[in-house]
């Protein structure tokens, strides 16, 4: 077990070196920030000077050897646009992030989790119907409108939520529900179908035999069976998770990693473009890593392949 | 037979009926019969004949909503089963009834321990500290002769072979020693040698336990090595019913005859191996006469037109058929 996840560290920090170099490349092919800092009327002269206080006037291989020197020592630069050193404006907006991100996945794990269970084990049901309806409806609707016409509805038609920005508990309803909304539907049929496969199997029925109650067939035999098909998959779940979070921070104003780095692309602000994408990665990363151990928790042979 | 033992489990007319959206499915048409203590009773038929049916019928445990008990009376030790509350049925199931499945390879639980789910079996039924289901479970494991069982207890199913897994499969229904154990074709997935091991191992466990089995197969090889008794379905009804040496000696009903004629044998050269022509009748609209009518080389005009009595020819004998009934 402990071999298994040193492996899979030394991984995730080859992935880490191979993210921050192709981000590096990325955002340079995006363009010349200069085009967008200078005023109409600089002269050449002074682009030069901006260039060279920016330092982009070095090579592309000194710049990347700056980059990736500072990165050891924790320092991800100065951003272009604001001047202010890119660990702070991190610093700001992650914990940020978090008070969004951290809510929507577990409120939405949780629902996914009960409503999926519940479905697989009233097949064909009311209620089954109805997650098989949300869940067709969620991979449907693109979770921006939703989001857009919940803010219309409950900011502007009804005023009882606030439109955007953040502030007290209020503002937390709209941009938690809409990240909660991106991954729902997807785990929620996960967990559905991965608990039909299992209670149909054979030994559920023999767990039946020896005259356990439902909720010890449900809960212990099926339920952590039920849970490695959608466990896979969580990669994916991360990265919708990602991409919610920027979907929702922009909708909302809210100021977060998500806005942040949609910002700081516009502006080709390179350190800070840079600084996100390889703290998103390390976060994705991170939590794909914990949910390998959880993986290797719930499948005895992995555990046992692995070590 | 020298003294005859207490009867376990009796069973009176049972029928139990799939009701589906194409109709209703008669999957057991209204069978009778009796297992005694330590005794072998083979339920012997082609698939979909009821056989497994029955099996999961004494259990409570057909797929619902579909699967339905219709009629009938199951009487264990004197309990009539179908009176008993959902609750109280949990309390029979594991304990006094338990059931072997075909597949030792998916009736294991693939995430938790060999020890783990005998264990539950003992905790749950016999309300056992923990330390002391330890030495049930390894008791368990032994009576299923399986090697260095306090290991054994430790290892999850991928780890062990298909043969093992039926043995643990075989320690978890015999763990709460129960009163009846239904083996489903226990023995169909595995290789020969296996076979006729596991098959030894089970007498042996009978002769120490006295525990009643009903072993439901399509196979009279197997049925020759292991029952004492043997009931032939077809078509959800039992067709013949005798001691396994009367079986294969005098068999009565043509349907009996042609199963055996279709064993493989060694002590005969001809090869042509028999089968039996034509398809058992759709559950769903039985013919009003004898079920096997259709593939019959010996039907007659009443057979057509009637079902067939259940006639007693001699003790312990009883046939289903016109040819019988003059
Ligand atoms: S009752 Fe008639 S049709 Fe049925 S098995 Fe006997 S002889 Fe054949």
């Amino acid at each position: 077990m402990t071999r298994f996840i040193l492996i899979r560290l030394v991984q995730t920090v080859i992935a880490l070196i191979g993210i921050a170099v192709l981000i590096f490349v990325l955002v340079r092919a995006s363009g010349n920030p200069i085009d967008l800092l200078r005023s109409a009327t600089s002269t050449p002269e002074e682009i030069e000077n901006l260039q060279r206080q920016l330092g982009l006037d070095k090579s592309n291989w000194e710049q990347f050897r700056i980059f990736m020197f500072g990165l050891v020592q924790g320092d991800f630069g100065e951003s272009l646009l604001k001047r202010r050193p890119v660990s702070t404006m991190l610093g700001e907006a992650i914990p940020n992030s978090l008070k969004l991100t951290v809510p929507a996945f577990v409120i939405s794990m949780l629902v996914a989790t009960a409503l999926g269970v519940f479905a697989a084990t009233r097949r064909d049901s009311f209620l089954d119907n109805g997650v098989k309806f949300v869940a067709i409806l969620g991979q449907a609707v693109p979770g921006f409108w939703l989001a857009i016409m919940a803010m219309m509805l409950f900011s502007v038609i009804w005023g009882i939520l606030p439109t955007a920005g953040m502030g007290g508990p209020a503002h937390y309803v709209l941009p938690v529900g809409t990240m909660a909304f991106f991954l729902l539907p997807g785990m929620m049929r996960l967990v559905r179908s991965g608990m039909l496969d299992v209670l149909d199997s054979e030994y559920i029925k023999l767990a039946r035999i020896k005259g356990l109650s439902e909720r010890i067939i449900v809960w212990k035999h099926a339920f952590r069976n039920a849970m490695i098909a959608p466990l896979t998959t969580a990669g994916m779940i991360m990265a919708g998770l990602v991409m919610g979070a920027v979907i929702t921070e922009n909708i909302f104003n809210w100021p977060g990693m998500g806005r942040l780095v949609l910002e700081a692309t516009y502006a080709r602000d390179f350190p800070v473009v840079q600084a996100c994408t390889l703290m998103i990665g390390v976060m994705v990363l991170g939590m794909n890593l914990l949910v390998d151990i959880a993986y290797a928790y719930v499948d005895p042979q992995i555990r046992y392949q692995k070590s | 037979m020298t003294t005859k033992r207490d009867i376990v489990l009796q069973v009176e007319d049972l029928q139990t009926t799939f009701f589906t959206r194409a109709g209703e499915f008669k999957a057991v048409g209204g069978i009778s019969f009796y297992v005694r203590e330590g005794e072998t009773f083979g339920l012997v038929g082609e698939s979909a004949c009821g056989k497994t049916v029955t099996g999961l019928s004494l259990l409570r445990l057909l797929p619902e909503p579909a699967g339905r008990i219709v009629g009938g009376k199951i009487t264990l030790d004197g309990i009539d089963i179908l009176k008993l509350s959902k609750k109280q049925m949990r309390e029979v199931r594991g304990k006094r009834i338990s059931m072997i499945l075909q597949d030792p390879m998916t009736s294991l639980n693939p995430v938790y321990t060999v020890g783990d789910q005998i264990g539950e079996s003992v905790r749950l039924h016999q309300g056992l500290r923990d330390d002391m289901v330890e030495d049930e479970v390894i008791s368990a494991l032994r009576l299923l002769r399986i090697p260095a069982p306090e290991q054994r207890l430790r290892d999850y199913p991928f780890q062990l072979s298909g043969g093992m897994r039926q043995r643990v499969v075989g320690s978890i229904a015999m763990s709460c020693r129960p009163r009846l154990l239904i083996a489903d074709e226990p023995t169909t997935a595995l290789d020969a040698t296996i076979q006729a091991q596991y098959i030894a191992l089970f007498k042996d466990i009978q002769k120490q336990t006295d525990v009643a089995i009903i072993f439901i197969t399509h196979d009279f090889g197997v049925v020759a090595n292991i029952c004492d008794r043997v009931a032939v379905m077809y078509a959800g009804k039992i067709v013949e019913t005798a001691s396994t040496s009367t079986i294969f000696k005098r068999s009565k009903h043509p349907y009996t005859s042609a199963l055996i004629r279709s064993v493989p044998r060694l002590d005969r050269k001809d090869d042509q191996l028999y089968s039996i022509e034509g398809q058992p009748p759709s559950l769903l609209n039985l013919p009003p006469g004898c079920r096997f009518a259709p593939r019959c080389p010996d039907v007659m005009d009443i057979c057509l037109k009637e079902q067939p009595p259940v006639v007693e020819i001699s003790e312990g004998h009883s046939v289903s058929c016109w040819k019988e009934k003059k």
